[in-house]
C-alpha cells in the first residue's frame, strides 16, 4: 500500500501543495467584480445565502485577504496547526463556493483539492518544514500516514468514478458516435480559461479521430483501475503516465487544464520527497517505490 | 474476487444488452448504472485496502479524526452515489464527458456599440471564476429565460454583462448567443443564434 512508510515530511509537502494551490487560486479571484454582481446571480449552492450576506466589497475583501494569510501561514507550517487551518480551509471553502456560485454548473478542477484542504486540518501537517526549529512531539505514525493514504484513496476513487460512469452510462456508443470531436470542436470554440486552439485540428485532419477516441478509450479503462494504483507500484506509473498525459492533452485539445490534479499527483504518487534538498536532512521514510 | 468480477461482468453485459433492447425505464437503468459503478469503484477501492491494518489506523488516529475521515470518504461516494448536483459542491457526481452527445452546445456573449462594431466579452479576464465557460454557461441560461419573458432575467443578464464588461465602454447593447456544435466542419465548426439582446444602456 502506497504511504505504509510515510511520515511528517510527506504530509507535510502535501500540506504545502495543498495550501499553496488555494494561495494561487484565491490571489486571482476578482472580490470586487465579484461583489458587483446581481445577488440573483448567486444561486448555485446551499450556501448561497451566506455567499449573498458575505457579497459586499469591504467584507469579501476581508474574507479573501483572511484567506490568503491563512494559506501562507499554512504553507509555512505554523503551529498549532489545527488553529491556523481550521479557520483557514473553511474560508477557503467559502470563496470557492462563491466562485462556483455564479456559474452553470460546478467545476471540478478545484474539487479534489478542497477536499484535501478540508482533510488537512484534522491532522499534524506541520510537523515538518515548518517555521518552527522546536521539533514536534512524538506521535502515532498513523497521524501522518492515514491522511496520505485518505488522500489517495480519494483521488484514485474520483478517476475511478468518472471512468466507471463513462461505461456505464455511456456504453460503447459514446466511443462511435463521433462525440468525442463533437466534445473537442466545442470546448476550443467556447471561451476556456487558457486559450488553446489546437483542437480544432481535428477538422482540418478527420483522422485525428480515430487517435482521440483510442484515447479516451485507455484513458477509461485506466481511470477505472486507479484505486490499484494504491497497491501496484509498477501500475502506478502506467497510471501517472497516462492520467498526466490526459490532462495535458484536454489543455491542448479542450483548452481544460486540471493543473491542480497534477500537482496532487506528483506529491502523493511519486517519491518526490527523496528528490528534494532537505531529503538530506530528514530520516528516509518514502518507499512507495518497494512498497508492495 | 470471483464473485465480485462476475458482478462486474453481468453488470456489464446487462448494459451493452441494454443499448439494443429495452430492458427497463429511465429510472431503473439510473439505479442500475449507479449500483454498476458502486459495485465496481467499490470493489477496486476494497482490493486495494484489503491488506491495510484498520484497526491500528483508527486506533492511531483517534475517535474525531476517524470521524472526520468516514464523513468525508462517505460524503464523497455519496454524491457520486445520488448526484446531488452542484448545489453540494464539494460533494458531487463526476460525470464529464461520459455519455455520448449528438450536439453539444455553449454560450457567448458579444458587445456591439453604436457603430455595429462588435467585440466578443472574454470572461477569463474577469477573475470572478476559475471556470469563464461556467459563466458563459450561466449567462446563456439567463438569456434564455430573458427571451421566455422573464423580466428578472433581462435585468440580471444586464447587469452582469455591464459588470463584466467593465461598464462595458461605448458598446450600446449584447447579444447572447447560443452556438451548437452538431455536425462540425472546417468551415462551419458551429451554428450560432441570438438568444436574447439586452440594451446596456437602460436603467
Amino acid at each position: 500500500m502506497i504511504h505504509r512508510h510515510s511520515g511528517a515530511l510527506h504530509l507535510a509537502i502535501l500540506r504545502a501543495a495543498v495550501f499553496g494551490i488555494w494561495f494561487g487560486i484565491l490571489f486571482d479571484f476578482d472580490t470586487q467584480t465579484y461583489s458587483q454582481l446581481p445577488p440573483e446571480l448567486i444561486d448555485l449552492h446551499v450556501l448561497s445565502g451566506v455567499i449573498r450576506a458575505l457579497a459586499t466589497p469591504a467584507l469579501l475583501t476581508v474574507v479573501k485577504a483572511a484567506a490568503l494569510v491563512g494559506c501562507l501561514l499554512c504553507v509555512l507550517g505554523v503551529r498549532p496547526f489545527p488553529a491556523v487551518a481550521g479557520p483557514t480551509s473553511l474560508l477557503v471553502f467559502t470563496l470557492d463556493v462563491a466562485m462556483k456560485s455564479v456559474g452553470s454548473y460546478a467545476n471540478h478542477a478545484q474539487t479534489l483539492v478542497l477536499l484535501l484542504v478540508l482533510l488537512l486540518p484534522f491532522f499534524p501537517a506541520a510537523d515538518a518544514l515548518s517555521v518552527h526549529r522546536r521539533p514536534a512531539p512524538e506521535r502515532s505514525p498513523w497521524l501522518y500516514r492515514v491522511p496520505l493514504v485518505v488522500a489517495a484513496t480519494i483521488v484514485v476513487a474520483s478517476y475511478s468514478f468518472i471512468g466507471a460512469r463513462r461505461l456505464f452510462v455511456g456504453g460503447v456508443s459514446v466511443y462511435a458516435d463521433g462525440s468525442m470531436v463533437r466534445w473537442v470542436v466545442a470546448r476550443t470554440l467556447e471561451e476556456g480559461a487558457h486559450h488553446s486552439s489546437v483542437g480544432l485540428g481535428v477538422l482540418d485532419h478527420p483522422w485525428l479521430a480515430v487517435p482521440l477516441v483510442l484515447g479516451m478509450l485507455v484513458t477509461t479503462v485506466v481511470e477505472i483501475l486507479s484505486p490499484l494504483a494504491l497497491v501496484k507500484p509498477r501500475f502506478r506509473w502506467v497510471w501517472l503516465a497516462v492520467i498526466a498525459g490526459f490532462h495535458l492533452s484536454t489543455l491542448f485539445l479542450m483548452d481544460i487544464f486540471f493543473w491542480e490534479n497534477l500537482v496532487l499527483l506528483a506529491v502523493l504518487f511519486t517519491p518526490l520527497a527523496d528528490r528534494l534538498p532537505w531529503r538530506t536532512r530528514t530520516p528516509k521514510t518514502w518507499l512507495v517505490a518497494s512498497s508492495p | 474476487m470471483r464473485t465480485w468480477l462476475l458482478g462486474v461482468a453481468v453488470l456489464f453485459a446487462v448494459r451493452l444488452v441494454g443499448d439494443f433492447v429495452p430492458l427497463m425505464d429511465a429510472t431503473g437503468w439510473l439505479w442500475t448504472t449507479r449500483m454498476a459503478e458502486l459495485w465496481l469503484v467499490g470493489g477496486l477501492v476494497a482490493v486495494a485496502w484489503r491488506d491495510m491494518p484498520l484497526a491500528d489506523m483508527a486506533a492511531g488516529i483517534g475517535r474525531m479524526r476517524l470521524g472526520a475521515v468516514i464523513f468525508l470518504l462517505a460524503a464523497t461516494t455519496a454524491g457520486q452515489f445520488v448526484g446531488p448536483g452542484s448545489s453540494a459542491y464539494p460533494f458531487v457526481h463526476w460525470d464529464m464527458y461520459t455519455a455520448g452527445a449528438s450536439q453539444v452546445s455553449y454560450g457567448e456573449v458579444w458587445l456591439v456599440d453604436e457603430a455595429e462594431e462588435r467585440r466578443r466579452l472574454l470572461l477569463a479576464g474577469s477573475d470572478v471564476t476559475t471556470e469563464p465557460r461556467a459563466l458563459s454557461g450561466r449567462l446563456l441560461q439567463e438569456a434564455e429565460a430573458a427571451a421566455a419573458g422573464d423580466d428578472t432575467a433581462i435585468r440580471v443578464l444586464r447587469e452582469s454583462i455591464r459588470v463584466l464588461a467593465d461598464g462595458a465602454g461605448s458598446a450600446g447593447r449584447a447579444e447572447v448567443l447560443r452556438c451548437v456544435v452538431d455536425e462540425p466542419t472546417a468551415a462551419q465548426p458551429s451554428r450560432c443564434d441570438v438568444v436574447a439582446t439586452v440594451a446596456l444602456g437602460e436603467p
